[in-house]
């Protein structure tokens, strides 16, 4: 019991209901107060304050009965103090451009962040989920330490690999789990799925499917069948986007059999035939009646399944070289309404001597296109976007890895800038230049020591100089 | 010299700090110079001139020809940045260009005035109409105290226990009535109530124990002539007369190398306070900066905590001499070293014990403990010693979990502000360096 307790007491309830009780120890001092002059409250406050007074000058240390455990020590080096400094600045002014950059920075050196920073760094985490893994693994064992201390951090904690967590386990452990079992042994994640799927929430099968796709094979055909009588419209959807383009499944046997009655190629002669393919072919969600103005319905359903086939098994089929089958393609009559469905197989089945035919041939740079063939071979086609398309150019380049531009490329761009400014926003400006390569500041010196005055240029050599800063600041960085 | 980390400290907003940090590019500069007094350099901004910029770097301090109001301005910023980074950009001169060398005379001279006025203000004696004013507001703060011992009375009579359904009402009256009768040491006693967290558990404590500080003030203000000189000084400042600055700068100075522990502001009703808090490393004496910022006044930002200043400081006349003021700050900045203090808990309540008994009213007890650690027990945090002995830190949960990574769980020292039984932590040292906790 605390000496001021009574005061409390009395304090809360008021002198008119309740006299406090003197300490003892304060006896003496009270029988002082009362031979004053002075009223019942006067009293009661000059006893309150000896009380208080007299209590906060007698305190003793309480017991902790507690611990908190020491951090591990950290396994990776710690990131340069510059590092640290610019990504406290970063976080300061919210300048989430640079504050990426350090962070792709430190998990490129395999560093890990100064202990002080970590708390901030995961909170970060808690706001922005895109780049929580980043945040967290550059935490180091710290990080660790600490979201094994705070509930708050829980979600961060690294699962461990047990069959409990795909019943037990939060949505982000779950995925995590799925995704290492089908890398290890894709059949029995196929089969934990398929134990479970029917319990599953819609957007949880969906978040499933995601995963489940970026490893597909025939093996995993009946389970999509299965999936085709879905309640939910989108895993309906998805199942017959993948069953459609899944080389060697019954819905695309199908359509390189229907493309045999509608399409023939004889003696390097491409001729079409007008006929309508069974029910069972537009029951896989190809349109019937053609939805391009002024096109024949039977050269629409030739466009639709162009798509879905894998030009080397298409080739195969027809038994005609792949540039040969392209090139037939492209020079008939329909090129035009091929054309998309045709990039469209291109992509999804990256085939790259269609990719640079059609890069080749079209006058306007399909940037999908180039994501196809080899970066080598990229370069010319760049040259042709900076020209064509410099927005597209800059968010083209820009990847996740940073990766410098060619200068010459670079020097394009800038040229290409320089008459639009306004083409791409600031922060674009700023997150490019992170992808610029040293030996560009040249020319940007002359563009920053060009003092012409119009309101456009003025803009230019504003975000030029920042970038002349930013490349400034990542030479010194590396 | 500073570092880029320190002067970005000086910048009076993070917007300021995020302008200066583009502004160090050597692009930007179209002269950049340096001497041993000072850096200068001429920033092509949008106006027609360029914004000619210096600073003095004997005693940092800025000067920039721009229209910002803020202090330093970025270009003050940007050019002590960039100088920092890349000082072989700025050319090295022998000779200082007139207008620099003006403005360093002018400040020599504001200060050598400064100081002669304070001399003279000190010899003359005050007018028969300063005694007058002096006697019309004794008047006034004594007609003040007397209805603010009637509200506290009333306040005894029904009791507190409705206060937390409108906290802000309860003082807002008898706050007014303090600032009417110019007793403004008062007028912020009362306000101090308003940041008692009245949902958390112990707001009564805390309530009771301000609550009769302010009648023991009061109690005091009536018998004053019982109290020590000194004591008289602590309470007529606590209750609103201000000590003139030359009156203090008379006194006599304490020349040291005074560690900077902690640089805090604390915002209330259009006034910032800032509190800068040193240490004598020599003789081991706290100091208190106390500077108040009326409206759109800004502070001068120029001591950056965790360095170490060689300076005069003298101490306003108090039985607990604490509050000083720089009379003449002979070097900059140096890195300041861990400063230890005790290894245990009992001689933390022990120095309490000593001040709360000469000086009962005292509002914040600076302590340098090492060889704690922070621990959390029951939802609240602790800072303990290696005997497990603990206080209550009254900082916020996310400084606690900042304390923690950054010490590991280890031990450490610290610097603390002791106040209504908890401790604020305000720096740490690890492995001998300086973390601000803020």
């Amino acid at each position: 019991m605390k000496l001021t307790d009574e005061i409390i007491k009395a304090a809360l309830l008021g002198t008119d209901r309740y006299s406090p009780q003197v300490p003892d120890p304060l006896k003496e001092r009270y029988e002082a107060i009362k031979s004053a002059k002075g009223d019942k409250e006067t009293r009661f406050w000059a006893l309150a304050a000896t009380t208080v007074l007299y209590e906060s000058a007698g305190q003793y240390p309480l017991d902790i009965k507690t611990q908190i455990p020491e951090s591990p020590a950290e396994t990776l080096p710690l990131a340069a103090d510059a590092v640290i400094y610019l990504m406290k600045s970063a976080l300061q002014s919210k300048d989430e451009v640079f504050f990426q950059y350090l962070i792709h920075l430190c998990i490129k050196q395999g560093k890990v962040v100064r202990p002080e920073l970590v708390p901030t760094l995961l909170d970060t985490a808690l706001e922005q989920k895109k780049i929580a893994d980043s945040l967290v693994k550059i935490c180091g064992e710290t990080g660790q330490w600490l979201i094994s201390l705070n509930e708050k951090w829980a979600d961060f904690t690294v699962p461990t690999v047990s069959e409990d967590i795909w019943e037990t386990g939060t949505m982000a452990e779950r995925k995590s789990f799925f995704t290492d079992l089908l890398a290890r042994d894709p059949f029995q994640a196929i089969k934990i799925l398929e134990s479970t799927i029917a319990s599953e929430t819609s957007d949880h099968r969906v978040a499933f499917l995601e995963i489940l796709v970026t490893n597909l094979s025939l093996h995993n055909e009946p389970f999509f069948q299965t999936l085709l009588k879905d309640k939910s419209t989108k895993v309906r959807h998805m199942a017959f986007q993948y069953l459609k383009g899944l080389e060697g499944s019954q819905m695309n046997d199908l359509y390189l059999s229907v493309l045999n009655q509608l399409l023939q190629i004889n003696t390097r002669t491409l001729t079409l035939t007008k006929t309508m393919p069974d029910e069972a072919f537009f029951q896989t969600g190809i349109e019937k009646i053609s939805s391009e103005k002024g096109v024949e319905d039977h050269v629409f359903h030739v466009a639709q399944i162009l798509a879905y086939l894998n030009p080397t098994t298409f080739a195969k089929a027809y038994q005609i070289p792949e540039k040969d089958l392209i090139e037939l393609l492209y020079q008939h009559a329909h090129q035009r309404i091929w054309l998309p469905y045709l990039v469209r197989a291109t992509i999804a089945f990256k085939h790259r001597p269609w990719a640079l035919f059609l890069l080749d041939r079209e006058e306007k740079i399909n940037m999908a296109l180039l994501d196809v063939i080899d970066a080598a071979d990229r370069i010319p086609y760049l040259e042709k976007l900076v020209e064509q398309n410099v927005s597209g150019f800059v968010h083209y380049m820009m990847d996740d890895d940073y990766t410098l531009i060619p200068t010459p490329l670079a020097t394009q761009m800038m040229q290409a800038l320089a008459k639009d400014p306004y083409q791409i926003a600031q922060n674009i400006y700023k997150r490019i230049a992170l992808q610029m390569p040293f030996e560009i500041l040249p020319v940007l010196f002359t563009i920053v020591n060009d003092y012409r005055e119009d309101y456009q240029f003025r803009h230019y050599r504003n975000q030029v100089e920042e970038m002349c800063r930013i490349i400034n600041t990542k030479e010194k960085l590396s | 010299m500073l570092t880029s980390q320190q002067i970005i400290q000086l910048a009076p907003d993070t917007s300021a700090a995020k302008a200066g940090t583009q502004l160090a590019v050597a692009s930007k500069w179209v002269r950049r110079a340096v001497h041993e007094k000072a850096i200068w350099g001429d920033c092509q901004g949008s106006g027609k001139e360029p914004y000619q910029t210096i600073i003095d770097l004997s005693n940092i301090a800025f000067k920039c020809s721009c229209p910002s109001r803020k202090f330093p301005c970025k270009h003050g910023l940007g050019l002590f940045l960039l100088y920092v980074d890349q000082p072989n950009t700025f050319s090295v001169e022998t000779d200082l260009p007139e207008y620099v060398n003006a403005w360093l005379e002018k400040r020599n001279e504001k200060i050598e005035k400064s100081e002669k006025i304070e001399h003279e203000s000190t010899k003359n004696n005050p007018d028969t109409g300063q005694q007058k004013r002096a006697s019309a507001r004794e008047k006034k703060v004594s007609g003040g105290i007397a209805e603010l011992r009637a509200w506290l009375n009333d306040v005894a009579r029904t009791g507190i226990v409705k206060v937390p359904q409108s906290p802000s009402q309860f003082t807002r009256n008898i706050t007014a009535r303090m600032v009417d009768a110019q007793a403004g040491g008062l007028a912020n006693q009362l306000r101090k109530i308003n940041k008692i967290n009245f949902y958390k558990e112990g707001w009564q404590q805390l309530l009771v124990a301000q609550l009769s500080k302010i009648f023991l003030l009061t109690e005091s203000y009536l018998h004053l002539e019982r109290l020590a000189p000194a004591m008289q000084r602590d309470i007529l400042a606590m209750i609103g007369w201000n000590i003139p600055k030359e009156e203090v700068l008379a006194g006599e100075s304490v020349s040291n190398h005074w560690a900077i522990l902690s640089k805090t502001f604390e915002e209330d009703s259009n006034l910032l306070t800032e509190r800068i808090w040193l240490y004598g490393t020599e003789t081991k004496r706290f100091a208190l900066l106390l500077n108040y910022y009326a409206g759109d006044q800004l502070p001068p930002n120029t001591l950056v905590e965790g360095t170490t200043i060689a300076a005069s400081l003298v101490y306003y006349p108090s039985i607990y001499p604490m509050r000083a003021l720089i009379k003449e700050q002979v070097s900059t900045h140096t890195v300041c070293p861990p400063i230890l203090g005790s290894g245990d808990m009992v001689t933390v309540f022990e120095t309490v014990a000593a001040v709360v008994s000469y000086f009962p009213v005292v509002e914040k007890i600076p302590i340098l403990i090492q060889h704690v650690r922070i621990a959390l027990q029951g939802g609240q945090w602790y800072l303990m010693d290696q005997d497990q002995q603990g206080i209550a830190l009254d900082n916020t949960v996310e400084i606690c979990w900042k304390i923690l990574s950054t010490t590991g769980g280890r031990s450490f020292a610290c610097f603390a502000i002791y106040e209504y039984e908890m401790l604020h932590i305000q720096a740490i040292w690890v492995d001998e360096k300086y973390y601000f906790m803020l």
